[in-house]
């Protein structure tokens, strides 16, 4: 990440009607990681905090809240700074725009990408009212204190709530470099502060976009292809049209949509679709997958390794005893708690979409380019959401919905069933893998990893590479059409878990505890290569 | 369709649906009662999970054409302000981390409360199936315990 500058218009600020403050701030953009074009945003970031003309305070969490609980955390890092009490603060999302900069849940980086950030505009917001505390009683800024949502005059023993300061300070000039708290003083960063919304969790209030409700609304199920390379053939709707509930059928580029007045109604009319799905590419199974995984690792990789320390064929001729060990590692779809789903409410040439995504900035592009609108002419709200996991970096059911609305001409939820939501994943690429090791009586001699997995491979250079002198690591991709995506720590929740493993059996054979042993070795790896 | 009238939190609620209509989807969609949630369709994951005369029941494989005279309690109707032992417990020790499932958890939990009040940990495990996907079941476990702790103590 960049270092922050100090821009002229770092904060912008504005008096709103009805006295509340709105502050914002722009900062220069900073590269996401460039691994994920889910990330790959490069945009200027700027936030709010409201101030209602009561003195409730109101701060705008900019990242969706997948269960990682940045909705409560960011916040808590402008309220800090802001030195306001946080049991009477108020927390909403904050709209969704590019002015925002990266509105993602992903790669861990909401708090990580934020926290400079959010901490200098609560200072400088805060340092806004102390000003305009200062001036309204005609004392020096730097006599006055601000704590828990007021400005004290220690001395006059003189008070004011940053309510009753609001519109003076709006018009404080803004401090483009305020002073931030020293970390020592922090009352909150660092303690445990409890969801923002566990009362309404626990009382089972609307959060989450399955609860969306709007006037009009259809709820919509839709029939997607059975089989990765299957594609739409003829539709008869016939027995669809007579279930009770049901208003409209709509046809999309590969799928059928059933609208209706209820989700039952809807799943009813979609299961009582005849479609004949053609099969127009690759079928595959899961099974097949692994015996052909298997071919592959056993006739070898054509190209070179990703690493090839030392000389493992060698070292093998001389071994007491080789291990041999192969690992599969599954297809698997994320199986967020919350199934699938999006509300979309497309006409006149705006598109209006609410549900969850871990990106939502792009959905909302991907919408404009789909239904030929303009981005400016997309609005997109994020609800709190049940589980990412890394689907929701996927779009495809906001852009369902949007098209679904489009078509039907009416605003409509679509629900996703449990079954669907299993079989239209970006699922965690399938691996499998063959370990070798060559061993001495006491010592663990070379280490070969091969790999196959969906799509370009797997990583070569990982885990014991360095550690020991006689090392090699290939990898095969795998030709597909079964979709993949993120699942958690992409890639390391897979070979992590092979390697560890291996590195497990590798102790069993040695008579080592495995704890014991990987501390000495990775020791060794430290020494070897700092 | 049929109409049916149900007691639900306590009220006498009308409602028009298919006989073969989930309890689950009538709460959602007819009564806008969403705190019941639909995580799979097929009683397995217990996010649907309601009261029927005080017992814990998957809503979501619960036709509304056998609900009868039955009395329905749902997480909006557990309490009136979020008061229940187990509400409270439950934003005590910060258990939800995504927040999806826990209606279901906390409703499940106040069944097994009033038929086990002081449940043991394996008593708890035993009940309380219901998939969190986000793995809060240490702290269901301890907010359960404290809840019962609680509610005993009054």
């Amino acid at each position: 990440m960049k270092a922050i500058n100090t821009r002229r218009d770092f904060l912008k600020v504005s008096a709103l009607t009805g006295g509340a403050m709105l502050l914002s701030m722009v900062l220069p953009g900073y590269e996401a990681k460039a691994a994920s074009t889910a990330m790959a945003e490069d945009n200027m970031l700027n936030m709010y905090i409201k101030i209602k003309p009561d003195g409730t305070i109101v701060l705008l969490a900019p990242n969706p809240e997948i269960g990682q609980g940045v909705k409560t955390s960011l916040p808590v890092i402008v309220a800090e700074e802001l030195a306001v009490d946080w049991k009477k603060i108020q927390v909403e999302f904050s709209p969704i725009d590019t002015k925002y900069g990266r509105q993602v849940a992903g790669g861990s980086g909401s708090v990580r990408g934020r926290f400079a950030e959010l901490r200098k505009m609560g200072a400088a917001a805060r340092e806004m009212f102390v000003n305009a505390a200062a001036q309204t009683w005609n004392v020096p800024a730097n006599e006055c204190t601000a704590e828990n949502g007021e400005v004290l005059h220690k001395s006059s023993g003189k008070k004011l709530s940053y309510g009753e300061l609001t519109a003076k300070a709006a018009t404080m000039e803004v401090p483009t470099n305020p002073t931030l708290k020293d970390p020592k003083d922090f009352k909150y960063i660092g303690t445990r502060i409890r969801d923002i919304d566990a009362h309404n969790i626990t009382t089972g209030k609307p959060l989450f976009g399955i609860d969306t409700r709007r006037d009009g609304m259809l709820f919509a199920m839709v029939a997607r292809s059975p089989a990765y390379g299957k594609t739409l053939g003829s539709v008869d709707d016939s027995a669809t049209i007579k279930v009770t509930g049901v208003k409209k059928v709509v046809k999309l580029d590969n799928s059928v949509a059933v609208l209706a007045t209820s989700t039952w109604a809807a799943k009813k009319g979609r299961d009582a679709l005849k479609i004949e799905w053609k099969a127009t590419g690759m079928l595959e199974n899961s099974k097949d997958h692994f015996a052909s995984f298997k071919q592959m690792l056993d006739k070898g990789a054509t190209t070179p390794p990703a690493r090839n320390d030392g000389d493992i064929d060698s070292v093998k001729q001389n071994a007491a005893k080789i291990l041999d060990v192969y690992y599969e590692v599954p297809t698997l779809s994320h199986g967020q708690m919350e199934p699938l789903n999006f509300f979309a409410d497309v006409k006149e040439g705006k598109a209006e979409l609410f549900g969850p995504t871990q990106v939502p900035d792009q959905v909302k592009s991907e919408v404009a380019q789909k239904l030929g609108i303009g981005k400016e002419n997309v609005t997109i709200n994020i609800p709190r959401q049940g589980g990412g996991f890394g689907r929701k970096l996927m779009t495809d059911n906001g852009i369902e919905a949007a098209l679904i609305s489009a078509a039907a001409k009416s605003p409509v939820q679509v629900q996703w069933t449990r079954e669907d939501d299993m079989q239209n994943d970006f699922y965690r690429p399938a691996e499998m893998y063959r370990y070798r090791a060559a061993l001495s009586e006491n010592e663990l001699l070379s280490w070969h990893q091969s790999a196959v997995a969906f799509g370009r491979g797997v990583w070569g250079d990982s885990y014991v590479a360095g550690a020991l002198p006689n090392y090699r690591a290939e990898s095969q991709g795998f030709n597909t059409n079964t979709p993949t995506g993120w699942w958690r720590a992409p890639g390391a929740c897979t070979t992590a878990y092979v390697a560890e493993s291996f590195f497990d059996e590798v102790c069993v054979e040695l008579k080592k505890r495995p704890c014991c042993f990987s501390v000495g070795f990775f020791q060794k790896k430290q020494k070897t290569h700092p | 369709m049929a109409k049916y009238s149900l007691s639900i939190n306590g009220k006498t609620m009308s409602v028009e649906a298919d006989a073969d209509t989930p309890l689950l989807w009538l709460l959602r969609d007819n009564l806008n009662l969403v705190g019941t949630k639909f995580g799979c369709g097929i009683a397995q994951c217990g996010a649907c999970t309601v009261h029927l005369n005080d017992e814990a029941i998957r809503s979501c494989v619960l036709p509304v054409s056998a609900v009868g005279n039955s009395k329905i309690v749902t997480i909006e109707g557990l309490s009136e302000t979020g008061s229940h032992p187990l509400q409270k417990a439950w934003e005590e020790l910060d258990v939800s981390q995504c927040g999806y499932c826990q209606a279901g958890q906390i409703m499940a939990a106040a069944a097994l409360l009033k038929t086990t009040p002081n449940p043991t940990d394996q008593q708890i495990d035993e009940i309380m199936t219901n998939i969190c996907r986000c793995g809060t079941q240490v702290r269901i476990r301890k907010a359960i315990h404290l809840a019962a702790k609680q509610q005993n103590s009054k």
